[in-house]
């Protein structure tokens, strides 16, 4: 029994040999963060692939339906906010994928907080429009790093792989000590 | 294909539910002592199935050998998947908690089905033993897609467009798992033939 089930790992080695072309399955993500006045979502796939013309509905926390839209070529699309209230972005794509992603309000009034601490005169730029740039330029830093976050705690990792392998033999083990108890007893009652 | 949380109609999933329970329950009460290591094996090839990922044009499919997995475990492919899918669920996120019932059915009923159409065609040598390996493979994934189709379906007209978008999408997935399917059942025969429950026939 050992041995065949020690060659059965032969759809193992094929999982293996495999591996190395796996990226990730076909798991529908979406992000979306403000910038300026306008909240840009963005979808796509595990694999990295845009999510083309996916359905993205814009709900408060109740679940009204406050805006629809469809991503473009790009995975992508922008709008106004509908309302300054914590939006829930649900995506979905033709062929049932689905995906949810919630913007706190505190991000669509962002332009609007006071600053955490006071600024000194001397690190003002005398150009307001140079300043104004910076803020933009820092803005789209954060909300890349924000994506490269979000996708980081999505993606499938080996310890994820490990443990689950792990969880499998466990149960597997514990399924044939049962089994094998019970055998065991019919044998002596016989 | 997983089905995450919030597609489908609470009937469906109600349904999907029991008709998994049942599933498990004639596995589990087929399932002797000395099948459980092949059991778990498979199950972990499902668990990672849905990482193998074939590179093909713009995209790129993923394995799901539900129909060589039916063929080497019968009415046992539902624990394995249950177990497979509940893992992908809790540590990679894949399908739903609500929808696990629905997509435990989806994979392993057409691994039973393989099954039942194939299982005394398997002791075939040479050529015949892939074409049924590959006819069972396609089957698996011909069956999973049909039944999602109809869950869809069922779950409202609006995902009629929906449901003819993954009938295609299967098209290509069914080719690759019919080819890795005829030559795991190919190689089984000749190397481990009493993995295809043929200890009787071989020694």
């Amino acid at each position: 029994m050992f041995c065949s089930s020690r060659h059965s790992a032969f759809l193992l080695v094929i999982s293996c040999i495999l591996f190395p072309l796996a990226a990730e399955a076909h798991k529908l993500n979406v992000f979306a963060y403000v910038e300026q006045d306008r909240v840009n979502v963005e979808a796509y796939f595990r694999s990295g692939a845009k999510a083309q013309d996916t359905t993205i509905l814009v709900c408060d926390i109740e679940g009204n339906v406050l805006l629809r839209t469809k991503t473009d070529s790009e995975g992508v699309c922008s709008f106004l906010a509908p309302a300054t209230t914590n939006l829930r972005i649900v995506a979905s794509t033709a062929d049932g994928h689905r995906a949810e992603y919630l913007l706190p309000k505190e991000e669509l009034t962002v332009t609007d907080a006071p600053l955490k601490r006071p600024v000194s005169m001397s690190e003002i730029p005398s150009n307001s429009r140079e300043l104004q740039l910076q803020v933009e330029q820092l803005q789209r830093s954060v909300n890349q790093l924000r994506k490269d976050l979000a996708q980081a705690n999505d993606a499938v990792t080996v310890q994820d792989v490990v443990t689950g392998i792990a969880f499998i033999i466990g149960l597997t083990g514990g399924g044939a000590y049962i089994l094998s108890r019970r055998s065991r007893n019919r044998t002596y009652d016989s | 294909m997983h089905i995450p949380d919030g597609v489908l109609s609470p009937p469906v999933l109600a349904a999907g539910v029991i008709a998994t329970a049942l599933g498990t329950y004639a596995g589990l009460r087929k399932l002797d002592y000395e099948d459980v290591p092949r059991v778990g094996v498979i199950a972990a090839a499902l668990f990672l199935a849905s990482l193998m990922h074939v590179p093909l044009g713009p995209g790129s499919v993923h394995l799901v050998l539900n129909g060589i997995a039916g063929l080497l475990l019968g009415w046992s492919v539902f624990p394995a998947f249950l177990v497979a899918l509940l893992l992908q669920l809790l540590l990679f996120g894949f399908g739903g908690l609500t929808s696990l019932g629905v997509n435990t059915f989806n994979m392993a009923a057409p691994g039973v089905l393989a099954y039942l159409l194939f299982r005394n065609f398997l002791r075939t040598n040479g050529i015949w033993s892939f074409a049924f390996g590959a006819a069972g493979s396609a089957i698996g994934i011909v069956g999973s897609a049909v039944i999602l189709f109809s869950t869809l379906l069922l779950s409202g007209s609006e995902f009629l467009q929906t449901a003819r978008i993954v009938l295609l999408a299967h098209v290509p997935i069914v080719i690759i798992e019919g080819i890795v399917g005829g030559f795991c059942i190919s190689y089984l025969r000749r190397v481990r033939p009493e993995m295809l429950s043929l200890d009787t026939q071989s020694h």
